[in-house]
């Protein structure tokens, strides 16, 4: 079985050229589009030879000639289904990460430079053919198509094959094609739910507290540069008389005061699953983000000084979603 | 509701000011080309079939304006088996051509109102073609080709208006496309009308019905019969003479014998399947076999046919055939099938020197109180002139000399036909000709009787083969005469010696044409002048399209340097021919093996075996970054080669020429790279 299935799948790829993912603009060149009648089509075949039969058999030669009307236009068709999908020009970029168990979004571009109005192109994944997009072109038209496919494991998804179908005009023939951009998302580990509380250092003895102590409410000052703009006190600043300075005021909360914030993968049991551990860590991140505390991040080899910011947290999201997997072998995957 | 839908204009206003809905608008357009499907057997499919059928789309139309939804099928099935009830009642039937086009009508109504899946609207499309295929039983005519046309654009433009997925597209752009693509496939259709090869029909028995469109000769002739014959262009037999043809005068092809005249129909008193056959020394023979090779056309005609007088039965592949006791050649099963045979006439013959009193009591029969104006004139004759040659001499005389005419229009005859005929309207056809000579004749006490066959023929130029069709239908008498058997007299020939010299058609210049717009027609010129290119235009139309088949498909083959086409090998080698000229044409599609200098070859099989390793480089990199990034990941070893290789190609490839290694030793190198 494992042989015949090898086999199909060389053929495949000779055949319809499902070869390793392709970087840059694709255009659909006539080696690319393929064609064969659809189930309608096979029907009305089997139409055309009751037609040629009774033409025969009672000698209509008008019989005739409107069987080889309709055969005529079938066999035009087969070259306006080719035409509306043939040298249309796609581009693909990577799409924004996303947590594992989201939906992953990746776009393309569909360009017609051609002369000619194509109608009903559909565009989905090859796994999931029901998900579709169907979009008409116009001459010289060039639309943005987003596909998105659930993902289930962190780490950098390929996107998947892309398929491009159309039946138009008479719905008798379907020509299709298909697409591996070398694009990908990045995706993160998923969250833990109900994570526990923060890793602050010198406070991991006391975790019901530590968590408190964040919490506490504690008063407020005049902003600071360096306060997280999360932390801004908006009904004192209504309060404040804009007259006598306008000054921004932010919240104090005990918690900020308990010292750094350190998420370092070799703290966590060594009980806990490997997963578990990096999603542990990812929630972490979020709720350190969330409240706009700095903190610092430690990952095997890997050393990040405190911060906060986007940058900072993509690149420690980015490195739990590696962890494990090397960059090289994940950009020769398929 | 139903005001608008009966008049397209009206709705195209009203999309134009109220775009309705595409669904909506997708449907009409399917019911109304359903409904133009159907309108094509309005002639001939039974009315209760016509009205049922649209009202059942009248209300598919106006479930689809109101929105509401379609019947369920506790509704549907009664009204469908109530509508096969119909079929039944009507034809005892569900089988046969008429009954069969009947259900097909009213399956496609009903099929209208069970529409769930975009499945459902192929096989109603799909319906609709093989429908109006069927219109074609009724009539081929350039009128019905013109209707049937319309047809199929509209049931074509259902089909795509499906096919649009997102938006509404004008119905006008829709059109334009289907049109386009009509007109690109006409070119193709005109191809496969000619050369696509004709399989010689029927191909199974046909059903009993399917014959009543097709004319032939009858076992019966009352006025009118042959007339309608001669309207029909329909090829009978082909004949191809052995020995030299004989003059077009003497081409008379006998059928049917009718003796037996009631006062208005004349009737084969031996039906042809129960007559018995001829002995031998009822027929005496002189002078010069003629042979002659007739191909008959597939028909549900008993009669086989040989120039006059063919003693000798040709024998069938099927089974013998037999000469009947009046001369006839009959084949004892219907023709279906194209028949060829040979067959040997003798223009000297004499038939029933010693009549059978039986059949010369028969052909001297006259029906009572008819036609007593023809009596009287056959009294006078019979006073007038002694001997029957002088007396037969003398009534076509008559015939000559009086004001006779032949048309194909004669006007209506009373009860009396022949008194009306001789006396009164004078203008008739063949058989009304043969119908008046031989009741002159037995008022005469001459044994008569009435022939019909065929006369003449058309010598085809292509392949000199003489082509009868049924427009050379005729009627002509034979007379007994004393010594002399039986002979024959053709009276026709005595009033439009044209008839028998040329052809029908010389004789009909200027009436007779057939034809709506023919009827429509008026008299003048200008009128006239219309009518007669309508006429010449019918007769390219049924030249070129009706008429064209296997064997003129032959001849055209043959003209254009193909000679007996043999269809199976000219398949294999149109196939072979074929897959050449497409593989030829795959060639550039094959990837060229680009062509790589060594330097190069070397640097990519570096690569590969690399790539084996999973160090594979990726698209972008060249050589120097592609030796930076292996260098943590390989031992030192076969880095040191790696870095060798690597920067030989760019000295060689980029810059400094001078290599001091040749690429046969780092090919040798690469090998130890394992």
């Amino acid at each position: 079985m494992k042989a015949i299935d090898a086999i199909r799948l060389r053929l495949r790829r000779l055949i319809f050229l499902e070869k390793s993912p392709e970087p840059g603009e694709l255009v659909l060149n006539q080696r690319r589009v393929f064609t064969l009648p659809s189930k309608p089509g096979l029907v009305f075949l089997l139409l055309l030879i009751i037609c040629f039969l009774t033409a025969t058999n009672y000698n209509l030669n008008l019989g005739f000639g409107m069987t080889y009307l309709l055969a005529g236009v079938a066999v035009v068709n087969t070259l306006f289904t080719y035409r509306n999908l043939a040298y249309l020009k796609l581009n693909a970029r990577d799409g924004a990460a996303v947590f594992a168990g989201d939906p992953a979004e990746f776009q393309f571009h569909v360009k017609n430079a051609e002369q000619l109005e194509r109608f009903a192109i559909h565009i989905s994944f090859q796994q999931s053919a029901h998900l579709e997009q169907i979009i008409d072109l116009k001459r010289g038209e060039e639309t943005l198509v987003k596909l998105s496919c659930m993902t289930t494991k962190r780490g950098p998804l390929a996107c998947p094959r892309v398929q491009l179908q159309t039946w138009f005009p008479l719905g008798l023939l379907r020509a299709w094609s298909t697409w591996l951009p070398a694009t990908q998302v990045l995706v993160y580990p998923a969250p833990e739910l109900n994570s526990p509380p923060l890793p602050f250092i010198g406070e991991l003895g006391e975790k019901g507290n530590a968590n408190a102590g964040n919490e506490d409410y504690a008063g407020v000052r005049s902003y600071q540069a360096g306060d997280p703009l999360k932390h801004l006190s908006w009904k004192h600043i209504a309060r404040v008389d804009l007259e006598a300075g306008g000054n921004l005021i932010s919240k104090q909360f005990d918690g900020a005061s308990f010292g750094a914030l350190l998420i370092d993968f070799a703290s966590l049991s060594n009980q806990l699953p490997l997963e578990q551990k990096l999603s542990r860590m990812t929630s972490w991140i979020l709720e350190a983000d969330r409240l706009g505390l700095p903190y610092e991040f430690k990952l095997a080899a890997l050393h990040l000084p405190s911060a906060s910011g986007e940058n900072h947290r993509h690149a420690c999201l980015s490195a739990l979603a590696h962890y494990g997997h090397s960059r090289i072998e994940n950009g020769s995957a398929q | 509701m139903n005001y608008q839908l009966e008049s397209p204009s009206t709705l195209l206003s009203t999309w134009k000011s109220k775009p309705i809905s595409r669904d909506k608008l997708d449907t009409l357009i399917l019911v109304i080309a359903c409904f133009i499907a159907i309108t094509n057997h309005f002639s001939a499919a039974p009315i209760w079939v016509c009205l049922s059928s649209s009202a059942v789309m009248l209300w598919r139309a106006y479930l689809t304006f109101s929105g509401r939804s379609l019947p369920s099928k506790y509704i549907l099935i009664p009204v469908a088996c109530c509508l096969m009830g119909g079929i039944y009642y009507n034809f005892r039937s569900f089988f046969g051509r008429e009954a069969g086009v009947s259900m097909l009508i009213l399956l496609l109504a009903c099929k209208m109102l069970e529409m769930h899946a975009k499945r459902d609207l192929f096989v109603i499309v799909f319906l609709g073609f093989f429908l109006i295929l069927t219109s074609f039983f009724e009539s081929q005519s350039l009128v019905s080709a013109l209707q049937v046309s319309v047809s199929a654009l509209a049931l074509l433009l259902a089909q795509i208006s499906y096919q649009f997925q997102t938006k509404t597209i004008p119905i006008l752009q829709r059109l334009k496309i289907i049109l386009k693509m009509i007109g690109l496939a006409i070119p193709l259709t005109v191809v496969c009308f000619f050369l696509f090869p004709r399989l010689q029909g029927p191909l199974w028995g046909l059903p009993s019905d399917a014959n009543i469109a097709r004319s032939g000769l009858s076992d019966s002739m009352s006025p009118g019969n042959i007339s309608k014959l001669a309207m029909s262009e329909e090829l009978v037999f082909r004949v191809k003479f052995l020995d030299p043809a004989p003059d077009k005068s003497k081409l008379y092809w006998r059928a049917i014998i009718l003796d037996e005249f009631d006062g208005r129909t004349w009737t084969a008193i031996n039906k042809l399947s129960i007559s018995r056959p001829i002995s031998p020394q009822n027929i005496r023979i002189s002078g010069k076999g003629l042979r002659q090779e007739i191909t008959i056309e597939p028909s549900s005609s008993q009669s086989l046919f040989g120039l006059d007088l063919s003693p000798q039965a040709p024998q069938l592949i099927e089974g013998a055939s037999y000469v009947t006791r009046n001369a006839e050649i009959v084949s004892p099963f219907p023709l279906q099938n194209r028949t060829r045979y040979q067959i040997q006439s003798y223009p000297d013959y004499q038939l029933d020197l010693n009549i059978d009193p039986n059949v010369q009591r028969q052909t001297l029969n006259l029906p009572r109180r008819f036609n007593p104006k023809t009596a009287e004139f056959a009294d006078q004759i019979r006073a007038q002139y002694r001997t029957p040659k002088e007396q037969i001499t003398a009534i076509l005389n008559y015939f000559r000399n009086e004001a006779f005419f032949y048309t194909l229009e004669p006007p209506a005859l009373g009860r009396n036909t022949v008194d009306d005929f001789l006396f009164q309207t004078r203008a008739g056809f063949c058989e009304h000709y043969a119908s008046s000579f031989s009741v002159l004749m037995r008022y005469l006490q001459i044994p008569s009787r009435v022939v019909t066959g065929y006369q003449g023929g058309t010598i085809n130029s292509q392949d000199a083969y003489l082509e009868v069709r049924q427009s050379d239908a005729h009627a002509w008498a034979e007379v007994w005469i004393e010594n002399e058997g039986w002979i024959r007299i053709d009276p026709t020939a005595a009033v439009a010696p044209d008839r028998i010299l040329k052809n029908l058609s010389a004789t009909q210049k200027s009436t007779g044409l057939s034809g709506l717009v023919g009827n429509m027609m008026g008299q003048n010129g200008f009128m006239n002048e219309i009518r007669m290119r309508w006429s010449a235009l019918n007769n390219t139309w049924n030249q070129w399209v009706l008429n064209y088949n296997e064997t003129k498909q032959n001849n055209l083959l043959r003209s254009l340097g193909l000679k007996d086409v043999d269809w199976q090998t000219a398949l294999i080698s149109l196939f072979l021919i074929g897959l050449l000229v497409i593989g030829v044409l795959s060639l550039p599609l094959i990837r060229p093996r680009a062509h790589r200098t060594p330097l190069d070859q070397l640097y990519l099989k570096l690569c590969d075996k690399l790539q084996k390793r999973g160090l594979s480089r990726s698209p972008f990199e060249g050589p120097r970054d592609y030796l930076k990034r292996l260098e943590p990941q390989l031992n030192e070893t076969d880095y040191l080669i790696v870095q060798q290789i690597i920067n030989h190609y760019i000295d060689q490839k980029y810059g400094r020429q001078s290599g001091s290694l040749t690429t046969q030793e780092l090919k040798k190198q690469i090998r130890k790279l394992r």
